[in-house]
């Protein structure tokens, strides 16, 4: 579904990535995993399509080439990425963010359709009923709210790749399992994913098949699930 | 030239008196424009529209009286050239009872004044709101004064503010409770938004409070529209142009939407389509 073959991203003369390949199949979970500053998050701006980076190589999503696509082409291609760190947007509730985004979308339910599927999710999600009167990432939504109302907008959409980075971090303890789970249950859907997490317990949920560790733009060991295992044990390999 | 109209209007004498002789260096003849006043117990609705032609330095001065327990619902439509240099002068008096809600929409020029001063007198109450826009290279500002001169008098204000390409959005206000103002309640809250490069906003609420037992709140905020924000709309597929409308329609209408009457609401979000 995505190949990436040899990136190496630059923001002006910094390399941040360094020549990255990787390849995520249907109903695959990609983990990456590394320390703070190794490049994690530049990899997730590479694919979505950060102007900022200048990138050599090439990516491919479902055979064609995305890197000539801005971030909203490739976002309607059918990739879902999100971030640590959520904007406020002053004065767009969270209904109009998602009637915005569905339409862009070109979504063919009809409005009853979507209200219903966004009263369930609100449901599933343990939202409340007035969410989606709420403004963007504002103070009236707690941290777990806002990475919700993200997992939210990523099972309307319904796209086929989701590139999450670090959503998991500041949802609450007690937040976390229902947040994972309705992750876990949206890819359980043939979706593919790519991950980016500190979190043990969100990712034991998630229940990766590959582990890449990355270390200053690098990727520099893969594996399976026993890799991360083994990695939260005793530490990352080039820095133990 | 700005910076200096801004502390100019914040240094001020105690009696907020307009001084055009001595203005920015230049000389702004005063004009009175028009005459508000509401008879006791009655109640209107006034909308004025400022759409100035002349090249002159003017300083139009408006007074509006509102007799005991009279209301006003009164809208300003500014709308001025991008070479044009005009200041409004704004005496309002408010008798004991009586009501201002006072929406100000006002937009471009090369310096777009309005200077308001408000006395209350017991039991009045104003409502200020409005959205101060430059994108024509120049300046906009609203500057208020208001004195609460009576107890239980209210004065709130929301006044937001949006800076396009080398312009400048001033909201300033200075709201003092005088020693029998007792028990009066007063706001001050303003929202800025810069959107484009060389965009500058300002914003400077400030409450002297010389009475007893009066509540008070005051806030401003200034932010930009930014790659982030932008960056994250396109993340859900929304294409560049509609995320930058998006952001600032939005932003604007939080205030618009606060007009009343939906004709003059509409008027409004057609003054600001691009």
């Amino acid at each position: 579904m995505l190949k990436i073959k040899n990136i190496t991203a630059n923001i002006g003369d910094i390399t941040v990535v360094k020549d990255i390949s990787l390849e995520i199949n249907k109903g695959e979970i990609h983990a990456i995993v590394g320390p703070k500053k190794s490049g994690k998050s530049s990899i997730v701006h590479a694919i979505l399509g950060n102007p900022i980076l200048d990138i050599k190589g090439s990516i491919l999503f479902k055979g064609k080439s995305i890197l000539k696509k801005n971030i909203s082409q490739r976002n309607q291609l059918g990739i879902y990425t999100t971030f640590q760190y959520l904007p406020l947007l002053e004065g767009i509730t969270n209904l109009d963010l998602a009637t915005a985004m569905l339409k862009a979308h070109k979504d063919q339910r009809n409005a009853n359709q979507i209200e219903k599927e966004y009263k369930k999710l609100l449901q599933k999600l343990g939202l409340s009923s007035n969410h989606g009167h709420k403004v963007v990432n504002d103070e009236t939504m707690t941290p777990s709210e806002c990475k919700k109302n993200e997992v939210l907008h990523m099972i309307l959409q319904d796209p086929e790749l989701i590139v999450l980075d670090e959503l998991d971090h500041d949802v609450e303890e007690d937040e976390l399992e229902i947040f994972a789970t309705t992750i876990k249950e949206f890819l359980t859907k043939k979706k593919s994913a790519i991950v980016i997490s500190h979190n043990k317990q969100f990712l034991d949920i998630l229940n990766p098949t590959h582990v890449h560790v990355v270390v200053n733009g690098g990727i520099v060991e893969q594996g399976e699930i026993d890799l991360y295992k083994r990695i939260t044990e005793n530490g990352y390999p080039q820095l133990s | 030239m700005a910076i200096h109209s801004f502390l100019k209007a914040e240094r001020g004498d105690p009696d907020w008196q307009f001084s055009p002789e001595d203005y920015i260096g230049k000389e702004f003849k005063i004009i009175d424009a028009s005459m508000v006043e509401i008879e006791e117990n009655d109640g209107d609705r006034v909308v004025l529209r400022q759409n100035p032609t002349e090249k002159d330095l003017l300083a139009k001065h408006l007074r509006v009286n509102l007799q005991k327990n009279s209301t006003l619902d009164l809208m300003i439509l500014n709308e001025v050239d991008e070479n044009l240099q005009q200041v409004f002068l704004y005496d309002i008096h408010l008798k004991p009872g009586a009501n201002l809600s006072l929406g100000m929409f006002v937009k471009d020029g090369k310096l777009n004044k309005h200077i308001l001063q408000v006395f209350l007198e017991d039991g009045a109450s104003f409502a200020g709101y409005g959205l101060i826009t430059n994108a024509a290279g120049g300046d906009s500002e609203v500057i208020t004064k208001i004195i609460h001169d009576g107890q239980e008098s209210a004065s709130s204000q929301l006044f937001m503010g949006l800076a396009g390409k080398e312009s400048q959005t001033v909201f300033q206000s200075t709201v003092v409770a005088e020693p029998n103002a007792h028990a009066s309640q007063i706001g001050i809250e303003s929202s800025n938004m810069i959107i484009e490069e060389g965009g500058r906003c300002y914003a400077k609420p400030d409450i002297y409070l010389n009475a007893e037992y009066c509540k008070s709140s005051q806030g401003a905020e200034i932010s930009s529209i930014g790659e982030e924000k932008l960056g994250y709309l396109e993340s859900k597929g929304i294409p560049e142009d509609i995320a930058r409308d998006m952001l600032i329609s939005r932003f604007r209408n939080q205030v618009i939407n606060l007009i009343q009457q939906d004709n003059i609401r509409d008027e409004v979000k057609e003054l600001y389509v691009d």
